[in-house]
């Protein structure tokens, strides 16, 4: 089962009329299934440590589905049971001191779920938790007095994504003795990076504001001071700027592993920033809200070292409290006729100037376009979402009511074109179907955006994306745990087309959303290491997968054998 | 140091520092180092701590260092206890009023450890909560025996903060505040929301703090379940969801609020066994309208008649603090204004005219006198609106303050026994003048005090014991008076 499924549906819930430390349902996206069903089936077992078997007591167990979520203690023989539960397929997961927390059967984002029902049996669970692997460290400065307050990000190269690409997984902040402690780690391959900012750092100027003719108020302003104006560069462990240099934390079940990161102040950047608007007349003063950025391991990451900035001259602010290297400025105007926005890539080591008007370094094509629609009514608010992969951005534009849809000046890169749209009226069986335009090139559902000119965009809609409910079955009995894989025929697109699940404890498994189309179904056992998007380690599956044509709105029943790994 | 050229240096190992060719004049000197408190974080401004040149020979600046309460969090076995979100609160007294407030928090770790450092000297009280959804409850179907967890407590594993154990802290004391939790008997809370399809539903504890609790609702028929809720007085709060949030304008914004009312219910509950049946009608939320009365008389055009209206809860409470921008005022006409979708409960109701040429010369409620009552308000019915009267025939207070007959800085309580609500503090400058404008006609009590966040000036009963050495003003319209104060030597930081 894929756990994705319910964090996407939570990622959903907007809690902005909410307190934030409310935990609040919300009935917009809550189950479509009643709750009517009365429950007479049990979910029990034992929960054991994953090396040596022993019996884990006091292990905090849980089960969600759509519906309903539960919690219950492991007792003092590791025994757990759920009870009085409806039919269905439910999602288990435990933690416990000392211990990950993880799904059962675990593999990145899929778990087997346990389903429950007539015949079935789901009471001799064995639910095996690795110990944890814990990661702590003091931070300190080149004084070698304590850091606090500084933030600790946690990345783990990503298992079973075939990109080896580190991702974070946690935050902390150090506390008064410069400590910080991730725990309940998985086996995995990890970095640690600190941002923090010298406790003593002080903002400073290096260009005094320029006096407006007849302007008599005296403007002070702050000069930089060599020895305040520093800031700590991004720092790896074990005390390196460069992620390359950084070093790697291999944690295995019940390692403890010490990183002590050592930070070094550097020199503040500055950065002129011109071509903004200056002051309308009689109006409050624009001031400009200016974001940093750095990308670490490829994503982009908030800076939150302090920024500072100041109006030299109307439309030239000078930034400061920049760490030096590559950067993204963010630089968004208000107030004025409508909130602008401007993002730069730059880099700042040398200080220089960045012209926020310069219309290579600012938006591009102006992208706009049409929806044409399939032959069924769709009502509600939908959207044209342009997805930008590289930067992990996307912009959405509104679809009117006679089609149209206009985004405007965008950056220029590659995008995927796809619809959100609201999940009550049908909507989210909505998919886009095809894409050509005239001003940039198109590939499949692709569109590169040039830096200038107009893109003109057609999106054809298709209504009712396919699903397959399946049984993976080895000699004839249902196997579980096994990793189930769908990828496009043609082997294009496989990044985006494929859907991949994990079979439940009776060999059931969905795949949903799927484009219709040809596709390759396979099954495979202990593939959880394969690299099944490299056409070459998955060639040999093919041959024996099922050939599957997927239909607009059509949910297939298909029971297909599992091929053993091959060594 | 600071002055309009700042020179910095660090201290070597001894603490020691030396400026050098400093030009002649009077520099103040600012300090700072992480785990230490200077003189302007103690909330103190004190005139030692500026360098006369070129008499300064050997100067001391002298830090308070930082407090800690660090402990470990237990469970009923003995075993630590992680995501315990440990919160040490204290009172502070803001605008002449006292308010609990948070002063720093920590979540246990994996080992149930915590640290809660840079807390200045004083008294605390340190709670423990669940972080997130942790609490323990019954599965899903039928209901099953009340299932136990771990709620809300107070140090010393007392649940309620009027039983807790202050924690009073010297400086750089280290207090070690292990607490084992017990595990309570929680309940369930079950009923229907009525009025909506697209909503929420929250419980908020007696302190006004969303408490975390699994909240479980179908959307179509508005039936709801609560789990894992300890006992306890609460309030049971819906909201549909597709009313606008506002977010409640500063001081500074010249921004009318204008909110879409949203659908609420309130419903208190007392908690001792599972509840059921319980039906939250939604109805728009309450509204009370403002109505700005101008008297003023000046010609002041260019200075908009403005008021900032804020709802105080009576309680300590930080829940629901409302305000409103009385808006912008063109001779003539008000624009309407209102504090909406208000929560029900008892308010003291703060009006502050912006621009410093105005005073509130009569501020009701139907016949409630805001300047001198509370008002409470219920949870459903309309409110008749809050009528602000405007003036700008304020009087003028100037005096000086001295100690042992030397000129000094400190605050200038400006009590009005018949309004407290009128009640003002101002801060007298290094030469020990002071100067307070736009007050309303009326006798006031005015007396000094070392530090302005010292006193609760609102509250007659905090007053009391400062009255004795007050001097006594009546003033009237337009009136001009002048007082000479003495600040008495001792300690009075904390009456």
């Amino acid at each position: 089962m894929n756990s994705l499924i319910v964090l996407v549906a939570l990622a959903l819930v907007s809690s902005h009329t909410t307190a934030p430390r409310a935990k609040v349902v919300q009935a917009e996206q809550a189950a479509q299934t009643t709750r009517a069903e009365a429950g007479i089936f049990r979910i029990a077992g034992i929960i054991v440590d994953a090396n040596s078997g022993a019996p884990i007591p006091g292990a905090q167990l849980a089960i969600s589905n759509a519906d309903d979520s539960a919690e219950t203690t492991a007792d003092d023989g590791g025994h757990f049971s759920f009870d009085a539960l409806p039919p269905g397929t439910y999602m288990l997961s435990a933690t416990a001191r000392g211990y990950v927390s993880a799904s059962y059967d675990q593999h990145g984002r899929f778990s087997t779920g346990i389903v429950v029902g007539s015949g079935l049996d789901s009471q001799h669970i064995v639910f095996r938790l690795p110990r944890q692997g814990v990661i702590f460290g003091t931070v300190t400065d080149s004084q070698g007095e304590r850091v606090r307050r500084a933030q600790v990000m946690l990345f783990e190269v990503e298992p079973l994504s075939g990109s080896q690409r580190p991702v974070r997984r946690a935050n902390t902040q150090t506390n008064d003795l410069g400590q910080y402690r991730f725990a309940h780690l998985n086996e995995g391959r990890y970095y640690v990076a600190v941002q923090a900012r010298p406790w003593y750092a002080e903002p400073g100027f290096t260009h005094p504001p320029e006096q407006a003719a007849g302007d008599s108020s005296f403007q002070d302003y702050q000069k930089s001071n060599p020895l305040l104006d520093v800031v700590y560069p991004v720092t790896f462990f074990p005390g390196v700027a460069d992620p390359a240099a950084a070093n790697e934390l291999h944690i295995t079940p019940g390692d403890q592993e010490e990183a002590d990161v050592e930070l070094t102040p550097v020199p503040s950047a500055h950065v002129l920033v011109t071509g903004l608007p200056g002051d309308p007349p009689n109006g409050p003063t624009a001031y400009p809200n200016i974001r940093a950025d750095e990308r670490i391991f490829g994503s982009s990451m908030g800076l939150f070292a302090s920024i500072q900035e100041r109006e030299v001259s109307p439309g030239t602010w000078e930034v400061d409290g920049l760490p030096p290297g590559q950067v993204t400025l963010t630089i968004a105007n208000e107030p004025g006729p409508s909130l602008s926005q401007r993002t730069i890539a730059t880099d700042v080591s040398d200080g220089g100037t960045v012209d926020a008007s310069n219309a290579s370094d600012a938006p591009g094509a102006t992208v706009s376009g049409r929806v044409i629609w399939p032959a069924v009514s769709a009502s509600g608010q939908i959207r044209v979402v342009l997805v930008n992969a590289r930067l992990r951005e996307s912009f959405a534009a509104p679809v009117r009511k006679d089609g149209t849809f206009s985004f405007g000046p965008s950056q220029p890169g590659t995008y995927r074109v796809a619809l959100a749209a609201n999940a009550a009226n049908g909507g989210q069986r909505l998919y886009v179907e095809s894409v050509s335009a005239t001003g940039a090139r198109v590939v499949g559902r692709t569109i590169a955006i040039p830096a200038s000119g107009n893109v003109d965009l057609t999106v054809k809609v298709g209504f009712g994306l396919g699903a397959i409910n399946g049984v993976a079955k080895l000699a004839g009995k249902p196997a579980p745990g096994v990793m189930i894989l769908l990828v496009p025929s043609s082997g294009q697109d496989v990044a985006i087309d494929s859907r991949r699940d994990q079979s439940n404890s009776d060999g059931s498994f969905r795949l949903l959303n799927v484009y219709p189309g040809k596709y390759i179904l396979m099954a495979i056992s202990n593939a959880w290491n394969l690299n099944w998007t490299d056409p070459v380690a998955l060639n040999p599956y093919r041959d024996k997968g099922e050939a599957i044509a997927i239909v607009s709105g059509q949910n297939q029943n298909i029971t297909v054998t599992v091929q053993p790994l091959l060594k | 140091m600071y002055s309009s050229n700042r020179h910095a240096q660090f201290s070597d190992a001894n603490g020691a520092f030396h400026f050098t060719d400093l030009p002649p004049g009077h520099f103040p000197v600012v300090v700072r180092k992480p785990g230490f408190f200077n003189d302007e974080q103690m909330g103190n401004r004190r005139n030692d701590d500026v360098a006369t040149i070129p008499s300064q020979a050997n100067f001391v600046v002298k830090l308070v260092p930082e407090a800690i309460i660090l402990g470990q969090v237990t469970g009923a076995h003995g075993e630590p206890l992680e995501r315990i979100l440990v919160t040490a609160q204290r009172w502070q007294i803001e605008d002449g009023r006292r308010q609990l407030q948070p002063a720093g928090a920590a979540v246990a770790d994996d080992q149930g450890n915590f640290r809660i450092a840079e807390l200045r000297p004083g008294t605390y009280f340190l709670s423990f909560a669940p972080f997130g959804s942790r609490s323990i409850y019954g599965g899903p179907g039928p209901k099953k025996a009340d299932a136990p967890g771990y709620g809300a407590e107070f140090y010393p594993g007392v649940a309620d903060f009027t039983s807790a154990t202050p924690i009073t802290l010297t400086p750089g004391a280290q207090f070690q505040a292990d607490q084992a939790l017990t595990i309570q008997a929680t309940f369930q809370i079950s009923g229907r929301v009525v009025g909506a399809r697209s909503l929420s539903v929250a419980v908020i504890d007696s302190e006004g703090e969303p408490a975390q609790h699994d909240v479980r609702l179908d959307p179509r028929s508005g039936e709801f379940h609560i789990s894992g809720v300890p006992a306890g007085k609460y309030t049971l709060m819906a909201r549909a969801l597709n009313a606008v949030s506002i977010q409640v304008g500063t001081m500074l914004t010249s921004r009318v609020l204008s909110p879409r009312q949203q659908l609420t219910a309130y419903i208190p509950l007392s908690v001792t066994s599972d509840v059921s049946g319980v039906v939250l009608a939604l109805a728009p939320g309450i509204s009370i309208p403002i109505h700005l009365d101008d008297e003023t008389t000046k010609d002041t055009s260019g200075n908009s008649h403005r008021v900032f209206i804020r709802l105080v809860p009576a309680n300590a409470g930080r829940f629901s603090q409302q305000g409103a921008v009385v808006p912008g005022y063109d001779r003539g006409q008000t624009l309407p204004a209102s504090i909406d979708n208000v929560v029900p409960g008892t308010y003291t109701i703060e009006a502050r005219p912006f621009g410093g040429q105005f005073y509130v010369a009569d501020l009701r409620c139907g016949t409630v006198d805001l300047l001198r009552d509370s008002l409470t308000v219920g949870s459903s019915g309309s409110m008749p609106p809050i009528d602000v009267t405007l003036r700008d025939d304020g009087a003028q207070l100037t005096g000086a303050v001295t100690q042992n007959g030397k000129p000094i800085q400190a605050g200038v309580v400006i009590y009005s026994p018949d309004y407290p609500e009128r009640s003002d503090i101002a801060r007298s400058s290094d030469n020990g003048s002071f100067f307070s404008q736009n007050l309303a006609p009326g006798t006031y009590e005015v007396f000094a005090v070392p530090n302005p966040q010292s006193v609760e000036f609102h509250n007659p009963a905090a007053i009391q014991n400062y009255l004795a050495r007050a001097t006594s003003v009546t003033l009237g319209a337009g009136g001009q008076s002048s007082v000479q104060l003495e600040l008495p030597p001792t300690n009075e930081d904390q009456p």
